[in-house]
């Protein structure tokens, strides 16, 4: 058994999940806090999850292919999307956005709101605001939100099969194995990778109720 | 002038519509809850923006709606006792107080925040977090770190609502000792009227976003004015006056015209109000005479030292024992079921005991009635 697509999971997961911490955790701090079109902007955020995959797939390739601007854009500086790592990180990155969206800005909204207004008083920035005392106080729900969205990033198979097909060794993805397994008739192929990814998901579904459980979080993180 | 304000916020059901103005004191608010205490300090702390107004602290313009200014609420040195503490739950007891401190030095810093924790009786509890802290102790470390970040106004939003009773004495009496330290112009907030009166000496009234009476707390408790501070002040007993004719106040409740007081005549007053303890209470003889309870002075004795403004037949119609007071309910004889009822409180070792059912004669001081808007 070749592990080569379970190396490229876990890569394309990793970076995305970065990516999407990175873009996430302020977007969901803002709409928490947001007064005006806060339900538009809440409902576009979350539609990737809902969305069939294969849809989502379809308008990264309107978005990224040959004939898009951004596509070109990105073609001329060496960078192609479309069948490529590239593109398997974005479609990785856009599907699993919305599970840490949804967690952080749950937590942030569920944070006692006096806590920021006591540090306004005290005259602390803005900045040191979200890092010292909104973020730390919020850990558990970014934390289950980073382990969902990674845990979903790894079992991405429809966008990315769309935007960054199905090339062994470089976006064949351990998701993209098992189908490609059982298309050649390879049944126990299809197996083996089915049960390795089980055994991955339930990993990370354990270490997801070992941050959130009752008052798990808070002893594992502080006391 | 310390602090001025004169601040409007629209609701779609309330308006808070507050004017008042403190020197360097401690400035009680009292007011029921939900009736825009907590609003008030909120906009002076900078955490609301009201719709128009201006408020100004030792000179500084903090907000001014028709200049544009709006100050953010880290720049206006205010600073803020919320009434859970709002302690950050991921800090040390140490790190709480150090997070507003602007001293760069280190050592300063160090030193200061040293300071702070011998001041407030937090030594040992250093490296605590906030959630395995005592009430008491959690306000300590609440007033530590506002006072360490060095405000020119504090604001007290109902400090003791969280602090057992026991603990209440204590705490005040320490609060108003480091208060009295700093000189620091200080908000208090409460619904507590015991408390506005021990802290503060002078006060205002907000009833419904309404600051409606402000001034030196022994003449709102004295003359309350109004009608919602004569209840905010503990008045239990008052009236509606249904007519003014011929310089004498028809009060259908009681049953009785009471002339107005002197240079009232003319003024609009809607309402009368008698405070439970300041009614007397006396027993009504076989003769149909009153005498006090312990029979020691009767009714002739009562005019001879205070002038009644009305003497009222009634009933006991229940007795309330309370830790020091006995509390009676009673109804005006002849009066139906639905009327009001008077509440006259009496202090038990004045030796006056009276029992249910018992025919009395309430006798009103002139002294003491208060006359409402």
């Amino acid at each position: 058994m070749d592990f080569t697509p379970l190396f490229l999971s876990l890569r394309a997961a990793g970076i995305a999940t970065i990516l999407v911490i990175i873009i996430g955790i302020p977007v969901s701090y803002r709409v928490a806090y947001m007064k005006r079109g806060r339900g538009i902007v809440d409902a576009v955020c979350t539609l990737p999850m809902v969305l069939p995959p294969t849809v989502v797939g379809f308008f990264l390739l309107l978005f990224f292919g040959k004939n898009s601007m951004v596509g070109a854009w990105l073609m001329e500086r060496g960078i192609p999307v479309v069948f490529s790592q590239t593109g398997m990180v974005i479609a990785s990155a856009v599907v699993s956005f919305p599970l840490l969206y949804r967690t952080a800005r749950g937590a942030f909204e569920q944070m006692d709101e006096t806590l920021v207004q006591a540090a306004q008083t005290l005259g602390i920035g803005e900045g040191r605001i979200f890092f010292r005392i909104v973020c730390p106080n919020c850990m558990p729900g970014i934390l289950a939100g980073v382990i969902l969205s990674f845990a979903r990033a790894m079992g991405e198979f429809g966008a990315t099969i769309m935007l960054a097909g199905n090339i062994p060794g470089k976006t064949q993805t351990a998701a993209i194995a098992v189908y490609t397994a059982m298309q050649s008739g390879n049944r126990q192929l299809a197996f083996q990778w089915a049960l390795l990814i089980i055994g991955i998901s339930l990993f990370f579904m354990l270490l997801l109720n070992l941050v959130t459980g009752r008052r798990g979080g808070r002893v594992w993180l502080w006391k | 002038m310390a602090l001025e304000v004169r601040i409007k916020k629209q609701f779609p059901d309330f308006l808070l519509d507050v004017e008042f103005q403190t020197e360097e004191e401690i400035f009680g608010v009292l007011g029921e809850s939900g009736c825009g205490k907590s609003l008030t300090l909120k906009c002076i702390a900078g955490i609301e923006r009201p719709d128009q107004g201006r408020i100004v602290l030792n000179g500084r313009e903090l907000f001014d709606s028709k200049k544009g200014i709006n100050l953010p609420a880290r720049e206006r040195k205010i600073g803020y006792l919320f009434q859970e503490y709002a302690l950050f739950p991921n800090m040390t007891v140490e790190e709480n107080i150090a997070v507003g401190i602007k001293e760069k030095k280190k050592g300063e810093k160090k030193k200061k925040i040293h300071d702070y924790i011998q001041k407030f009786f937090l030594e040992g509890l250093e490296k605590k977090h906030p959630s395995s802290l005592s009430g008491g102790q959690k306000q300590r470390v609440a007033i530590a770190r506002m006072l360490a970040a060095e405000p020119e106004l504090i604001l007290l939003d109902e400090p003791f609502s969280a602090v057992d009773s026991y603990l209440k004495w204590k705490l005040e009496q320490m609060l108003l000792e480091w208060l009295e330290e700093v000189q620091v112009t200080t908000l208090l907030v409460s619904h507590n009227r015991d408390e506005v009166y021990r802290l503060c000496d002078r006060m205002g009234i907000i009833h419904k976003g309404h600051m409606e009476v402000c001034g030196k707390k022994q003449e709102i408790f004295q003359n309350p004015g109004t009608v919602s501070a004569a209840i905010l002040t503990g008045c239990k007993n008052i009236a509606r006056i249904a007519t003014i004719t011929e310089g004498r106040a028809e009060v259908a409740d009681w049953r009785t015209a009471l002339p107005l007081p002197d240079g009232g005549v003319g003024e609009a007053f809607t309402h009368v109000g008698v405070r439970a303890h300041d009614i007397r209470m006396l027993t009504v003889d076989e003769d149909g005479r009153g005498s006090l309870g312990d029979g020691r002075r009767g009714l002739e004795d009562i005019k001879n030292t205070e002038e009644l403004i009305a003497v009222l037949p009634a009933v006991v119609e229940r007795k309330i024992e309370g830790p020091f007071d006995d509390i009676y309910v009673l109804r005006l004889a002849m009066q139906k079921e639905t009327d009001t009822v008077f509440r006259v409180e009496i202090a038990r070792n004045e030796g006056a005991v009276f029992i249910e059912k018992q025919n009395v004669k309430l006798g009103i001081p002139k002294e003491k009635i208060l006359w409402l808007r």
